[in-house]
């Protein structure tokens, strides 16, 4: 019954045995990660720094991240008398079912990455997220948060036992909000226009509320330099980090397990170490090749604007001659919406840049996506509407000369694309 | 010249609603129509003289934050209302012009008053949801998706019947208000991007407010193609 990567048997006990998690032994470090992006990540990360420190660690890496799952897990890891046999426990928190998770239990540390604009057909805004998983944060719980995000920065706000993590000023930052909305435009804990130092993505950046004093708070750890076309990020100073993805979204989940591990007590050197190069597991990343052209998929999340919008930087960046299809066909995976309002989040116009010489709008939702594309400014002779994924990929294919290739799309949709390519062009 | 007041952008464009502002310029102008569009944020002073005012849907606490900052203009949205002006509110911007909004923590803030509606808001119960709607100013079906925390009572002379999704108490199937001037709806996001019809009627609203003549068809093709997939979808959900 205690099969892995599934909540099932959890969902069983957890009807048998409501309160089990509260029998549980735990060991001395508990860690939660919650927030709207990255969490499986930085749990990865996470698990790996500590395993190269030389801890054992249960974590739910089967992102199973509801109570259930979370049941399920614990059990796995129990011996007879319940006792979770590693030196950490390591939790990757639903943002939404964490108070029920931590009715039970306390993390000793609770890391929270960022709260966006994310699933809002589920979620309702980040507002409601934020009241709800200030539902799970208790007072003996160290809390790691992102200090350049003002709305986790409430979480911290006037209270003790909180570290942060902050990423510097650097060659990408900006002055003015990037994307096409704004989060960050009034704070979040007294509603007075917020004061923006430099931005580096979405919301997320240096910022001061004149009125009430909530700010940026000093970090425990930073992001010194980051040099994305290179690789390369620079922690606290002295720690070169090389990424396999070149983005400020990954730097900040890299920084958020490094924080973490800084607040444990351990050595920055071998944390360095364990995550220089580090090629994330559950990466999002698939490459192929298509004829003469080398294609990189790029999973983004429907109904998540800065999900597709780091998606889109990356296109931005590393694009040559390049075609990009942006794929919508069902919008989620676990639930049916028809809701493409997330469409006007989502900064395509990014897209008008040189590096991009063709788009393709894909799958079921291809007319929504070539209407949102109509307001973006980009030539409308370089996009191509084709709601058949099939004629799409045959399109692809049939691409003169040898620009890159690239697809956006997400977890839902990913495998109407990577299905159709052949073995040779999904293996290159 | 056609002149439309976009009211709190900065504060109430939870899902995209700036699209709405965006696509209706478009199309009065790929009409012939000249078309001003101005903005006011948080703490300035609303203007008169425009032909159409929109406020769009911002969280529980930004949708507050605009009802505080809108009473004082009471009287002036009331003779936009009374001299033809079209006042097209989306998601819980809706709320604010009825008589009070009782808040999730049970405190009770006074409306526009422009009708009678009372609105009750709850944090444990959000009422989201995918919508298809028949209207009773036009013929056709409205898409859309509903995204709330309120359940309204009290509304006299409903916009549309729900076929699909909450209606305004979340129990029965009429959806908005519908009153001279006044369109009022909890929909959500870019709804006039998403339907084409809707915006056929806002704009032939327009036209009689202004006395404009269009001289030439927008070009809706893509909307039409989109509005047609997104029905098709919706509606064998309903069957």
């Amino acid at each position: 019954m205690l099969g892995r990567g599934s909540s099932l048997p959890g969902l069983i006990v957890l009807k048998l045995f409501p309160s089990i998690l509260s029998k549980i032994t735990l060991p001395d470090t508990v860690i939660a990660v919650s927030g709207s992006n990255g969490k499986t990540s930085t749990v990865e990360m996470i698990a790996h720094v500590l395993k190269e420190h030389g801890k054992t660690v249960a974590w739910n890496k089967e992102g199973s991240n509801q109570i259930e799952g979370v049941t399920t897990f614990l059990l796995c890891h129990a011996n007879l008398k319940g006792k979770v046999m590693a030196d950490v426990v390591l939790i990757e928190s639903d943002e939404r079912y964490a108070r029920h998770t931590f009715r039970h239990f306390r993390p000793t540390h609770f890391v929270i990455t960022n709260l966006y604009r994310d699933q809002l057909t589920r979620n309702g805004h980040s507002e409601l997220v934020y009241d709800i998983l200030s539902e799970a944060i208790y007072d003996e719980t160290c809390l790691i948060l992102n200090a350049n995000d003002p709305l986790v920065s409430k979480f911290g706000y006037r209270r003790n036992n909180v570290q942060y993590f902050a990423m510097d000023e650097n060659r990408y930052s900006t002055k003015e909000p990037q994307g096409v909305y704004h989060d960050g435009r009034y704070c979040p804990v007294c509603g007075a226009p917020l004061r923006y130092e430099f931005f580096n993505m979405a919301h997320i950046g240096r910022f001061t509320c004149d009125a009430c004093g909530h700010r940026s708070m000093d970090p425990l750890c930073r992001i010194t330099d980051v040099d994305l076309e290179n690789k390369v990020l620079t922690l606290d100073g002295d720690y070169r980090i090389s990424l396999t993805f070149g983005s400020t979204f990954n730097s900040y989940n890299i920084l958020a397990a490094f924080t973490l591990a800084t607040a444990l007590g351990l050595n920055k050197a071998i944390t360095a170490s364990a995550l220089n190069g580090y090629i994330l597991k559950s990466g999002r990343v698939v490459t192929y090749r298509m004829g003469n052209h080398n294609g990189i998929l790029l999973t983004s999340k429907h109904e998540n604007s800065v999900s597709y919008n780091q998606s889109m930087d990356y296109v931005r960046r590393f694009g040559h001659n390049a075609t990009v299809m942006v794929l919508v066909d069902a919008i989620s995976r676990k639930y049916y919406t028809g809701e493409t309002s997330w469409l006007y989040d989502v900064d395509f116009e990014a897209l008008n840049c040189d590096g991009v010489s063709k788009i393709l709008l894909c799958g079921t939702y291809a007319y929504d996506l070539a209407l949102r594309f109509s307001f973006t400014g980009i030539l409308p002779e370089k996009i191509v509407v084709e709601p058949n994924v099939e004629k799409g990929v045959s399109l692809m294919r049939r691409e003169d000369g040898d620009g890159d290739s690239f697809v956006i799309t997400c977890f839902s949709d990913k495998d109407k694309f990577l299905s159709r390519l052949t073995e040779q062009e999904v293996g290159a | 010249m056609i002149r439309i007041l976009h009211l709190y952008p900065e504060l109430l464009n939870l899902y995209g609603e700036y699209a709405n502002v965006a696509i209706l310029t478009r199309y009065l102008r790929e009409e012939g129509a000249e078309v001003e569009v101005s903005f006011v944020s948080l703490g300035e002073e609303i203007p008169d003289g425009y032909d159409m005012l929109y406020i769009g849907c911002g969280t529980e606490k930004a949708s507050l934050r605009a009802l505080e900052a809108l009473i004082p203009y009471c009287d002036i949205i009331k003779e936009y209302c009374r001299h033809g002006a079209i006042l097209l509110a989306t998601g819980n911007s809706f709320d604010l012009f009825g008589k009070e909004i009782v808040d999730e923590t049970g405190e009770a803030h006074p409306g526009l008053n422009l009708f009678d509606y009372s609105v009750k808001r709850t944090r444990d119960n959000r009422f989201l949801g995918d919508a298809v709607l028949s209207c009773y100013a036009f013929f056709g079906r409205v898409i859309g998706f509903v995204n709330k925390s309120s359940t309204i009572y009290g509304v006299e002379t409903p916009l549309f019947h729900a076929e699909m999704g909450y209606g305004n108490d979340n129990v029965s199937s009429d959806e908005g208000l519908l009153s001279d001037g006044f369109i009022g709806t909890s929909l959500i996001g870019p709804l006039l991007v998403r339907n084409p019809l809707f915006c056929s009627y806002i704009m032939e609203r327009l036209y009689e407010k202004t006395g404009f003549t269009p001289t030439r068809d927008a070009d809706m093709t893509l909307q039409k193609e989109a509005y047609a997939v997104s029905l098709r979808e919706l509606t064998a959900r309903m069957k």
